[in-house]
């Protein structure tokens, strides 16, 4: 079903190649309708310029030079000939240079501004759904140039066919049989059909093996296995992958490569080996044997009947090449299409303050059959700590998400007061929270906006060091050339700022702080920060949370300690839940747990005791 | 820095070009010299359908026989036959399997270079920056050196046929011709210059605009767009970024806009003068034939085709010496960690004496001297940055000392051979990566062959992941992450911690390294695994580098460093006692533990 699916997409029909082509010449012409009419009109007169100067003009002089015509009226007509279409190339070029590239920068404007819109409103699942991301995020980066080649492919097809419109003409005004000629390459384009299906295949199964051959690359040259490579023999599977994965290319071509070979001289062969010479000869023929066709007329069809057979396969290749890109533009319109799933009701309400309640949740992901969550029902009061613990992917993470309504539950439901969250309005909702996640990312902006995460404000900069230094960032940004307007990371600026985790984790923690939002998540990491770092950081957080609703996930357990309430997780269900006291004389999983990790704190400090 | 480097001069960029196609030569002759002719032939075809085209046109004016002409015709045809024949066979035959097999032995050859070049080169940015993408580029851009030069013979011999099919015509027309191409040849020129001297301020805000697209369309930052308003921020960037790019693409075509009407001056100049001279040449003096006037007419056109690629693929060969320069450094990067002669049978003790190392210029380590000996368990604690995994990495050699010596067994570390060594160590490094391998050959770090299961599955069992291993499809067959196969496995980093572990357990070292062993494991596969590393590394030789002080107290030896020095060092109950800087760090961890104990 899938595979059908996929198989159909990869041909499409004339139809949508028509359509997706329109849709993408859309996005450009609503922008700027004049680069688009310029591109066309110097396409035609390329077309047309060409046509006169290099085959025109030649037949009218070899003509009257026939007839005996004399040489001033002849000069000065071929001179009026030339002139017309030089002149308007000589007036458009200088236009194009000057519309073009500006109008380029406009219609990207609001093409890319539109599609980092959708990017920005589609659910999260879009992005975690590989086969959705894939298709759809991922290929966006290429719209760029895609817009403008499709552009440019049809405008140049455009010009094919009015190429082929006026040579078929002179063609046709000399002897209507030289028609048989121009149509005979057509026959060429079923050859490039064919060959374009087994370049296609070509591809496809050569893709494969590049990919593998490329992650070879990847662990040899770039740093991070370097020490493992110099460790331990791991070079010896590499390369012998790598050689697999080579050899594989190299059987794709044995593969295609004669197939390809005959089918492209097929192609080629039948316009330059045989419809040419055979239209030359009937040309000659006529000329010389049956003495119907003039000289010039003659003289015409040897010199340049390259250009008239060769529009047939101008024609194929641009639509070809359209029809690349239109397969890209059908999932792009698809994702620009798409109607995102978590939208605010009509009458959805603000949220505000109060309790949040999971209601017996249950959650799995898109396409697969497992729950992550069973059944989980969850208090978080007001200015509650709660905490979550459990072993690695026992489903705290996923909970999270819920929580933030950044997906919705498969099952049962979360509840603010009592008000389901699908019925308040969801950029509110989210709006009542700030998280630090556990694998946050520093932005290429600078300090200021990594902490405000949200454009300035008259007023800001006072918050913003109030932030920093509640979060103990303070120091180490004002040593910072530019203080909180350094730019971070080295991706835009040479000058640039790196933050080691710790500092990067505290400007997200300012962050929080400056937000002041009422619920509060912190995902702790678990990377490994020196003791004194962690202690930091772990009373950083608690101060953030402060008078609020507190949710954090914790992994080492003393954390855990002074929460209100614990929730301990294993695969997706909460086994257990109450406060520190309540769990240890509960003496299950999670004392089993707590004690394990305070062993040997504890013990020392027993030995200590008794050595004293 | 990089617009320093960008400028070679000429003899640079010759010397740089000669290295790249003598590489290219000696690894596939057969290639490049195919190539080369192909360019060859392609140039000449230029000439010769110009040359057969203008016999047929002047036969026809001669009024030859109908029989002669065709014979000409068929010459022609049969040529392009024969033509087109070499070219398909060359570029869908030959060319793409020599190709493919240049490349796998090129990075055959580099692969093994790449993993005899020092651990440091690797930590200066600059040369990482330039080495990673030279090197992943390093066929496409070897073969485009040879490509062109091959296209450069295309247009000169091109030129050449062309412009003597001419000269036989009409020597005015044909320097007419060639005065005017190289006259466009100049525009071309000066326009190059144009768009290099804008090139490296589009480039930055290329960039800029590459990162804004990713930032919307990674999953790496969805959670924060969907949480704040920073996608506001980066929009603003985007927009300014945008008006920015506009500004300068004014500037530009402004530059741009003379030349390009004194382009188009000069093609009309051109076309109308060959026209009416040729025509007045053909019509009052009798002096050309009609052959002659229509490939005037089409020569002009290509050979100003011709001199426009030529220009810009010389222009190509300037850029192309930047890449080969740095193919170049690479290739010749001296290999300063060099192996030894002396055996290494067992390992006995490992000492640092007066111990200093300097990492681009910075302090790591400042007279660190310590012993280890056989079957000791050192700890090293400290905060981050102190130099802890530093010190690891000279034991293994992967750096050599600035300062002071490391002897092993008493001899200098740098007299024993290398793969001997590194042989004896086993580690665990913080950032610990799987391979797109089986399970097996993850452990065994090394080819697998059914003699060694039981090895890797003891070794999976110990290092806690066990309970996995039994989920998996195939067992410890199972190909893990999806790089070469769809239906691989992908592991989370727990399991991934666990793999690097097992690839441990699974050599008999005899000295093991454990960077952080447990960071991301949660507190019960923390546990579990404390007890399989006492199990294997019983009698054995290890290092611990390690936060959770936890682990420490039942070492021999635990050294506190700060700042590249070792400030406190002793057993456990002996730094408590002394109340030093590592008893603060231990009471600070455990107070929260020592707290809530009933």
């Amino acid at each position: 079903m899938k595979k059908d699916k996929k198989d159909k997409k990869k041909k499409l029909s004339f139809k949508m190649v028509v359509k997706d082509c329109a849709y993408a010449i859309r996005l450009v012409v609503t922008t700027s309708p004049i680069t688009l009419l310029l591109r066309i009109l110097l396409e035609l007169i390329n077309t047309f310029s060409s046509f006169i100067v290099g085959t025109f003009v030649v037949r009218y002089i070899i003509n009257s030079f026939e007839t005996g015509l004399d040489f001033k009226t002849v000069a000065l007509s071929a001179g009026v000939m030339i002139a017309v279409p030089l002149l308007l190339q000589l007036i458009i070029n200088p236009l194009i240079t000057i519309v073009e590239d500006v109008a380029f920068i406009k219609v990207e404007k609001k093409v890319l501004g539109g599609l980092y819109d959708k990017c920005t409103e589609v659910e999260l699942a879009c992005f975690e759904n590989p086969e959705f991301y894939d298709k759809y995020v991922k290929a966006t980066g290429e719209i760029n140039w895609r817009m403008w080649n499709l552009t440019w492919a049809v405008t140049h097809l455009l010009g094919a066919i009015v190429g082929m419109m006026l040579y078929g003409s002179l063609l046709f005004t000399m002897d209507p049989a030289f028609i048989v000629f121009a149509i005979l390459p057509l026959f060429g384009a079923f050859i490039k059909k064919k060959a374009n299906v087994l370049w296609h295949k070509h591809t496809t199964e050569d893709k494969e093996y590049h990919r593998r051959a490329k992650y070879a690359q990847r662990v040899f040259y770039s740093g991070e296995y370097a020490k493992e490579i110099r460790l331990s023999n791991a070079k010896e599977f590499l390369l012998q992958r790598y050689e697999q994965a080579s050899n594989g290319r190299v059987e794709v071509v044995k593969k295609y490569g004669i197939k390809e070979m005959l089918l492209e001289l097929a192609h080629t062969g039948l316009q330059t080996i045989i419809t040419n010479p055979l239209a030359i000869a009937y040309a000659v023929w006529r000329t010389v044997v049956s003495g119907t066709l003039g000289i010039g007329d003659c003289a015409v069809v040897i010199n340049s009947v390259s250009s008239l057979t060769g529009t047939f396969t101008q024609i194929t290749d641009r639509y070809y090449r359209a029809h690349e890109h239109a397969l890209f533009f059908e999932d792009f319109r698809g994702f620009m299409d798409y109607d995102p799933k978590m939208k605010d009701k009509k009458d959805a309400r603000s949220p505000e303050r109060g309790t949040i309640r999971l209601e017996n949740v249950s959650f799995k992901y898109e396409g697969s059959d497992s729950l992550v969550l069973k059944n989980v029902s969850m208090k978080i009061g007001k200015n509650e700590k709660i905490a979550l613990v459990g072993h690695n992917g026992a489903g705290k993470s996923t909970l999270i998400k819920l929580l933030l309504r950044l997906y919705d539950p498969t099952e049962g439901q979360i509840t603010l007061d009592g008000t389901p969250l699908s019925e308040l309005k969801l950029r509110e909702y989210r709006d009542m929270f700030s998280v630090v996640f556990q694998d946050f990312k520093v932005i290429s902006l600078p300090v200021a906006e990594n902490v405000l995460m949200r454009p300035r404000e008259e007023g800001d900069e006072e918050k913003i060091l109030e932030a920093l230094k509640s979060s103990g960032a303070y120091e180490r940004i004002m040593e910072l050339p530019n203080g909180i307007e350094t730019m971070l990371t080295k991706e835009f600026d040479e000058d640039g700022a790196v933050l080691s985790v710790g500092q990067a984790q505290k400007v997200a923690i300012a962050h929080a702080f400056l937000k002041d939002a009422p619920f509060i998540i912190l995902d702790e990491p678990s990377s490994a920060l020196d003791p004194v770092a962690e202690n930091e950081m772990y009373n950083n957080m608690m101060r953030a949370g402060e008078g609020k609703a507190m949710i954090f996930i914790s992994h080492r357990l003393s954390s855990a300690v002074s929460a209100d309430r614990i929730y301990m997780l294993e695969n997706g269900e909460v086994i257990e839940s109450g406060s520190h006291a309540e769990l240890m004389a509960l003496d299950g999983k999670y004392a089993d747990m707590f004690k394990k990790q305070a062993q040997n704190y504890v013990d020392i400090d027993r030995e200590e005791g008794e050595n004293e | 820095m990089s617009n320093k480097k960008e400028k070679v001069t000429l003899k640079q960029s010759l010397k740089n070009n000669k290295f790249i196609l003598g590489t290219a030569f000696k690894s596939a002759p057969g290639l490049c010299i195919m190539r080369l002719v192909t360019g060859f032939l392609t140039g000449l075809n230029h000439g010769v359908v110009i040359y057969l085209t203008s016999e047929i046109l002047n036969a026809l004016d001669r009024r030859e026989s109908f029989e002669a002409i065709l014979w000409k015709i068929a010459t022609m045809a049969i040529y392009l036959l024969a033509y087109q024949l070499f070219y398909s066979w060359h570029w869908k035959q030959y060319n793409p399997k020599r190709k493919l097999r240049f490349i796998r032995d090129l990075h055959k050859r580099f692969f093994v270079k790449a993993s005899q070049i020092d651990l440091s080169s690797y930590d200066s940015p600059e040369f990482y920056n330039d080495f990673v993408y030279s090197m992943e580029t390093c066929d496409k851009s070897i073969m485009n050196t040879v490509d062109t030069l091959a296209e450069i013979i295309r247009c000169l011999v091109a030129s050449v046929s062309v412009f003597s099919v001419v000269m036989s015509v009409d020597w005015i027309i044909a320097l007419v011709i060639l005065g005017f191409s190289i006259a466009s040849m100049i525009i071309h020129i000066i326009e190059n210059g144009i768009w290099y001297k804008y090139e490296q301020f589009f480039s930055k805000i290329w960039g800029k605009d590459w990162y804004i697209s990713r930032f919307f369309s990674l999953a790496d930052y969805a959670k924060e767009v969907r949480l704040t308003r920073i996608s506001e921020n980066m929009k603003d960037e985007f927009y300014k970024n945008k008006t920015e790019e506009r500004r300068l693409i004014i500037k530009r075509q402004r530059e741009f806009l003379v030349l390009n009407v004194i382009g188009s001056l000069l093609n009309i100049t051109e076309n109308a003068f060959i026209i009416l001279f040729m025509s007045y040449h053909l019509m009052v003096t009798h002096t050309i034939l009609i052959g002659g006037f229509a490939i005037a007419i089409t020569s002009a056109s290509k050979m100003r085709g011709m001199f426009a690629e030529l220009q810009w693929r010389l222009a190509e060969i300037n850029k192309q010496s930047v890449f080969a320069d740095k193919v170049r450094r690479f290739l010749e990067a001296e290999v300063k960690i060099i192996s030894g002669e002396r055996e290494l049978h067992s390992f006995e003790s490992i000492e640092f004496k007066n111990v200093s190392f300097a990492y681009q210029d910075k302090m790591v380590l400042e007279n660190v001297s310590f012993k280890i000996n056989k079957g000791d368990r050192i700890a090293l604690v400290g905060y981050n940055g102190a130099g802890k995994t530093t010190i690891t990495k000279l034991m293994m050699r992967l750096y050599d000392t600035t300062e002071g010596e490391i002897l092993v067994n008493g001899v200098s570390i740098k007299e024993y051979r290398l793969d001997m060594l590194r042989e004896k160590i086993g580690a665990v490094f913080q950032d610990y990566k799987v391979f797109a391998a089986t399970v097996a050959e993850n452990v065994l770090a090394d080819v697998y062959t059914p003699d060694k299961e039981q090895i890797v599955i003891n070794a999976l069992k110990d290092s806690t992941f066990g309970e996995k291993l039994n989920a998996l499809p195939k067992g410890i067959e199972t190909e893990l992450t999806r790089e070469f196969y769809n239906d691989g496995t992908e592991l989370s980093g727990g399991e991934s911690q666990k793999i690097a572990i097992a690839r441990v357990f699974a050599h008999n070292n005899e000295l093991i390294v454990m960077d952080e062993p447990s960071s991301a494991l949660d507190p019960i596969a923390e546990y579990n695994l404390n007890v399989g590393i006492d199990k294997n590394a019983r009698g054995k030789t290890v290092v611990f580098i390690t936060h959770r002080l936890s682990t420490t107290r039942h070492v021999d030896m635990i050294y506190m460093l700060e700042n590249g020095k070792i400030i406190e060092s002793g057993s456990h109950d002996a730094l408590i006692r002394d109340g030093g800087k590592y008893a603060d760090m231990f009471n600070l961890q455990a107070s929260k533990y020592k707290a809530s104990e009933p």
